[in-house]
């Protein structure tokens, strides 16, 4: 071996010269070695005539040609790439789950049926409900086979875009009525909640907020709170709720409040989070999922649920939604994908990974980061928080945008 | 050097040679703009005319040109600043080109990827553990949320492209225009009186180039609480499900880049002609006087402390939290599906760019071309998505739908400009006569193409290709819309990760996007070097 | 024959050739000599189908090659061998592949032996194989020379061939070229500022004008 890499390393330096030139060198480097001199010759010749080859080669190809070759290889790395040996069983899953919980439970999903699932995850930072608008647009070619949504407004979107179709899946016959469609366009399954995430270090008691309206007490610095832009993602369907609940007028004047008054109106839930942990904000509102995930890292978290008092409104409960699509290429696998998210176990495991942190069966219990607490979720119809969606979003673009 | 035997009877009547060419631009064309018919003919045939008529009124609002100022201040804002710390900086650097200090051009290579956001959420980071007494003192001079941080933030977020910018402005001046103008003033003068003005030009295409990128990103500005005409869009957008009222609010943004990409482009025209591919090694150091180096030092100094700052948060972050690994591993299939992606892109751009570069060549002024060639640059990320997706569902072609083509085509759409203008720069820089010895002497066009024009164009045809692969990594908008299912790209699931807050894991994956951002442009620079020795020989 | 009927050629400087027309028999040599600016070079061009005219016709072997602002036949349709006034030799090839690219189909086979051929009569055998950058001036002029002469073209057009090249090289090539293309019956035009160069050549001289009006059989 150690010849020979010297003998490469002779030739590299004595390319430029003849072969008997090459031959002497590589000799006195294997004099002691079992090659004998034929055979060193015979690998020398065959070495120098494939070098020598290749700059033919070299010279009568082309660079077109290359740029051709490499187009062509191109197009094979295409095709080869969508080509792949057809599984007897697939279904294609459009999710707004984030990925880091939808992917395994997906993944379990297909190890335990050897269904092939194909996701597609959406995006919160691209804030254009990217998912949601790409179903409508492949409407009349749909390449999804079933929707799971973190949250359930634009699964009604899609209801009323004609985009789904009807399914009661046999797994959700325990879950409150409230929480499915009357038609069976979709059903609810575990969710989340809108709380308080409170970072208690060094604050006096009377600063922990009870309620949505504490925002506005003056208790505290405003730049000291904070909300997630309430144009996007769950706290814009919180935003729905409050105007269902509390009417246009005093919704539009209490968010209107919340600009005036210096609130920090910040990317995202994930960043509010960020920022109460690190103490740039006493409190914020957030997802269940975002605190659960922290609280354990800093003893001075606490989780506060709003308005629970006797006559308050309750705060929101988010549950996921499963729908299937209209038109899916697989409907079977489809209605066997959505039993298994709406099921009781898949609920449990849902809770167990951090997902969600509330059950919508009530023996099933809420995640350890809620201390068992029972919440007492707004007095609303999912479908009553919807009308308000449009309505909510118009009056918002026009306080937190213009 | 011979052709392929095949091609060497090839004849063709002029004529029809012209006519192809004109089919292949028209083509070329239809595929750049393919996004924006396929969202312009739904919306003709099929709109909501109410939406339309709403669009139109909260579009001419005062309240929404009154955030379209102020948007614009910000961009505006953000820009300068970078671009002046960016001058500074990477002059800095290169009158050190030949020491070790000049290496630090790899680190502005190294930051030129990460996203912006990330640069927001360090910095905020930063901020959250700052001692008080500078927290406050911070506050009084400049809230820590609001204009004035996002404009820095910004600012600084864009500073590693601004200086890359000023780097290869610098690098293209032709070394004998500096050592002749060195015999008769002091290098302060030269800095000021024969440097700069050569290449303002390059500065104010990039000042352009970095505006559009402002004025079109909101992540920073709404990390701290500011909000931005682009936010407004998205916003719309969100509120309607409609993609007319996104496209509608677009035109005063479209309507802004148009016109700075065509003013940047009539600046560059006719300047690359005085440049060339080498790098300037100077004979002797710089002397300049202590007050101006210290300018030069300071902004240097905020290049390097920000190139660290990021690249160790990432790196610490990564090897100190949790989960980096496991997300590595589980992201193998996205890096693959990513760099195929970038390869499909950067192939396949290559004789659109050719085609657009030609076309832009051959025009004396600033025209329709022109115009049409970079108004995709202006088209948001997530309108060339749904246009795409119009174009999928028209042409129905579940071979084509369920591949990478689609999500190649998104990069290529958005970016393609960038590699039309980087060959014409390449184009420019070449000797018109030696391409009028080609056409005398070559037998037809076949062969005048292939051993000619682009054997000369090789160095442009390696950058505009390396563009095109580093562009479609970091690509998220428009990919995120036409990805088939089970496929995923590193940029998205760095945003997904970014949203759950799983800090390490975004670092490692950035830090990986930074590594084969790195690998190609090495190796682009390495064959670039190759062929700038054979083409511009004996330049310093 | 080359005839060019009512020339009009102007750039964005301004109007360089008003009203040219110009006829050159076969085998015929013409001197175009003036100073720079005069539309020299610029004539040379439009012959050769680099730039098309803003009116006028041009003719090569009866066959209209170019009228107002339209390139008919392209220039590699045209056989022209130009030297062009900076040498354009292609950076991407060696001395000896530059002179190789120029040779016509039918000298395949025997073109390495032409080309070496023609380096040894200028002289520069011994640059065969370097790359352009690796030459000097004159050499890479003397290679400009021998690639036109390489094309065995009909038509030649010289646009000041001869400056870099010192007095005695000069007389060298100028014997050459011209012993060449006497041979083989070539259309020549020389274009220079040299008044010496067009007496060294002694073929006939005429000054370079806006009107020119040439009749040469």
């Amino acid at each position: 071996m150690l010849s020979l890499s010297v003998f490469t390393v002779q030739y590299q330096r004595v390319r430029l010269f003849n072969r008997a030139v090459i031959c002497n060198s590589v000799y006195k480097f294997t004099l002691h070695s079992n090659f004998n001199k034929n055979d060193i010759e015979k690998i020398i010749d065959i070495i120098l005539v494939t070098h020598k080859f290749l700059e033919e080669v070299m010279k009568k190809v082309s660079i077109s040609v290359i740029i051709g070759i490499l187009i062509f290889i191109v197009c094979i790395a295409i095709i080869a790439a969508m080509w792949s040996p057809s599984s007897s069983r697939e279904v294609v899953v459009y999710t707004s789950v984030d990925q880091v919980f939808s992917e395994p439970i997906l993944k379990q999903f297909q190890s335990d049926t050897g269904i092939v699932v194909k996701p597609v995850f959406d995006v919160e930072a691209a804030k254009t409900t990217g998912l949601v608008n790409r179903l409508i647009a492949e409407k009349e070619n749909p390449r999804a086979d079933i929707f799971w949504s973190g949250e359930f407004a634009q699964t009604i979107l899609l209801k009323e875009s004609d985009v789904l179709t009807p399914y009661f899946p046999s797994n959700a016959s325990d879950i409150p009525d409230n929480y499915k469609d009357a038609e069976g366009y979709w059903t609810g399954t575990g969710g989340r909640a809108r709380i308080f995430l409170v970072n208690t270090a060094g604050i006096p008691s009377d600063v922990i907020p009870e309620n949505l309206n504490d925002m506005l007490s003056g208790k505290i610095s405003p730049e000291k709170i904070g909300i997630a832009q309430p144009l996007f993602g769950t706290t814009s369907t919180q935003a729905a709720a409050l105007y269902a609940y509390l009417g246009e007028e005093k919704a539009r004047s209490f968010f209107q409040s919340i600009k005036d008054t210096g609130v920090r109106v910040v990317d995202g839930n994930s960043v509010v989070r960020d920022m109460v942990v690190r103490g740039e904000l006493v409190y914020g509102l957030t997802d269940t999922d975002d605190a659960c995930m922290i609280l354990d890292e800093n003893p001075d978290l606490r989780i506060i649920v709003p308005d629970q008092k006797e006559g308050e409104m309750g705060t929101l409960v988010i549950p996921n939604t499963v729908a299937l699509i209209k038109g899916g290429s697989n409907p079977s696998e489809a209605q066997e994908l959505a039993d298994y998210l709406v099921s009781k176990e898949a609920e449990v495991d849902f809770i167990k990974r951090g997902w969600i942190q509330f059950s919508l069966r009530e023996e099933v219990k809420p995640a350890t980061c809620m201390e068992n607490k029972l919440v007492k979720g707004m007095d609303l119809s999912l479908e009553e928080i919807y009308q308000y969606f449009s309505p909510s979003k118009d009056d918002l673009s026009k306080i937190f945008i213009q | 050097m011979t052709s392929l035997s095949l091609f060497k009877y090839y004849h063709l009547p002029y004529p029809v040679v012209k006519i192809l060419f004109h089919i292949a631009t028209f083509l070329s064309l239809l595929i750049l703009y393919c996004p924006l018919l396929g969202l312009i003919v739904p919306l003709i045939t099929g709109g909501d005319v109410e939406i339309f008529n709403q669009s139109i009124l909260q579009l001419i609002s005062p309240a929404t040109i009154l955030l379209l100022t102020r948007s614009i201040f910000l961009s505006s804002l953000s820009v300068l600043i970078a671009m002046f710390i960016a001058y500074y900086a990477g002059t800095w650097i290169w009158m050190r080109n030949g020491t070790v200090l000049s290496s630090v051009r790899w680190l502005v290579i190294m930051l030129i990827p990460v996203p912006a956001y990330i640069f927001a959420l360090n910095v905020s980071y930063v901020l959250s553990y700052t001692p008080s007494l500078i927290k406050v003192s911070w506050g009084v001079l400049s809230p820590i949320q609001g204009w004035t941080i996002s404009i820095l933030v910004q600012a600084i977020a864009f500073l590693p492209l601004a200086t890359g910018i000023v780097i290869l402005s610098l690098d293209l001046l032709d070394s004998s225009i500096i050592d002749s103008a060195r015999m008769f003033q002091s290098d302060r003068c030269i800095l000021r009186r024969v440097i700069l003005p050569l290449i303002s030009p390059f500065l104010l295409c990039g000042a352009g180039i970095l505006f559009v990128l402002s004025i079109t990103e909101y992540t920073i500005p709404s990390l701290f609480s500011v909000t931005v005409y682009s936010m407004g869009i998205f916003a719309a957008y969100s509120a309607t499900n409609d993609p007319a009222s996104s496209l509608i609010l677009s035109l005063p943004i479209l309507g802004i880049t148009v016109f700075l990409i065509s003013w940047s482009a009539s600046q560059l025209k006719n300047t690359f002609q005085n440049f060339a591919l080498h790098s300037y090694t100077p004979v002797s150091r710089f002397i300049l006087p202590l007050q101006v180096r210290l300018v030069y030092l300071v902004c240097f100094l905020v290049l390097l402390i920000e190139g660290f700052f990021v690249i160790g948060i990432l790196v610490w972050q990564a090897m100190t939290g949790r989960g980096a690994l496991q997300s590595l591993l589980i992201s193998s299939g996205d890096i693959l599906y990513t760099l195929q992606i970038g390869i499909i892109v950067a192939v396949v751009s290559l004789p659109l760019a050719l085609i657009f570069a030609t076309k832009l060549y051959k025009r004396e002024k600033i025209g329709i071309y022109w115009i049409l060639i970079l108004i995709p640059l202006a088209i948001p990320a997530p309108l060339t998505g749904i246009g795409l997706i119009s174009v999928m569902q028209c042409l129905n072609i579940s071979l084509l739908s369920d591949s990478a083509f689609f999500p190649a085509l998104a990069s290529i759409t958005r970016f393609i400009p960038f590699a039309a203008l980087i060959l014409f720069a390449c184009m420019k820089q070449i000797n018109p006569d030696i391409l009028h010895a080609g056409q005398v002497f070559g037998k037809n066009l076949w062969i005048i193409i292939n051993r000619i024009y682009l054997p000369l164009l090789i160095p442009g045809l390696l950058a505009a290709a390396g563009v095109m692969l580093v562009f479609s990594v970091g690509e998220l908008g428009a990919t995120l819309l036409v990805l088939p299912p089970g496929s995923s790209t590193i940029t998205i699931r760095v945003y997904n990760y970014l949203h759950y807050g799983g800090s390490a894991s975004v670092a490692a994956l950035c830090l990986v996007t930074i590594s084969i951002i790195m690998m190609v442009v090495t190796t682009v620079i390495v064959l670039l070097k190759r062929e700038k020795e054979k083409l511009y020989p004996g330049k310093r | 024959m080359i005839l060019l009927k009512n020339i009009k050629k102007s750039f964005v400087s301004g109007l360089v050739i008003e009203d040219l027309s110009l006829v050159l028999g076969d085998g015929r040599t013409l001197i175009i000599q003036g100073p720079s600016g005069c539309g020299k070079s610029t004539l040379l061009r439009l012959i050769a189908g680099i730039e098309s005219p803003d009116s006028g016709e041009i003719w090569l072997n009866g066959i209209l090659v170019s009228n107002q602002e339209r390139i008919i036949v392209p220039s590699y349709h045209r056989s022209i061998g130009f030297v062009f006034q900076s040498p354009s030799l292609f950076p991407h090839m060696t001395v000896v592949e530059n002179i190789m690219f120029a040779m016509p189909d039918e000298c395949q086979g025997n073109h390495e032996k032409m080309a070496e051929d023609l380096l040894v009569q200028a002289d520069i055998i011994h640059i065969r194989d370097k790359n352009i950058h690796e030459i000097s001036g004159g050499e890479a002029q003397r290679v400009s020379i021998l690639r036109a002469l390489a094309a065995r073209s009909r038509y030649l057009l010289l646009d000041e061939p001869f400056t870099d090249l010192d007095p005695d090289m000069k007389i060298r090539m100028i014997q050459m070229v011209f012993g060449f293309i006497s041979d083989k019956n070539i259309t020549t035009i020389v274009v220079t500022h040299d008044r010496e160069d067009s007496q060294v050549i002694g073929e006939l001289v005429v000054d370079m004008d806006k009107n020119l009006k040439v009749d040469i059989r």
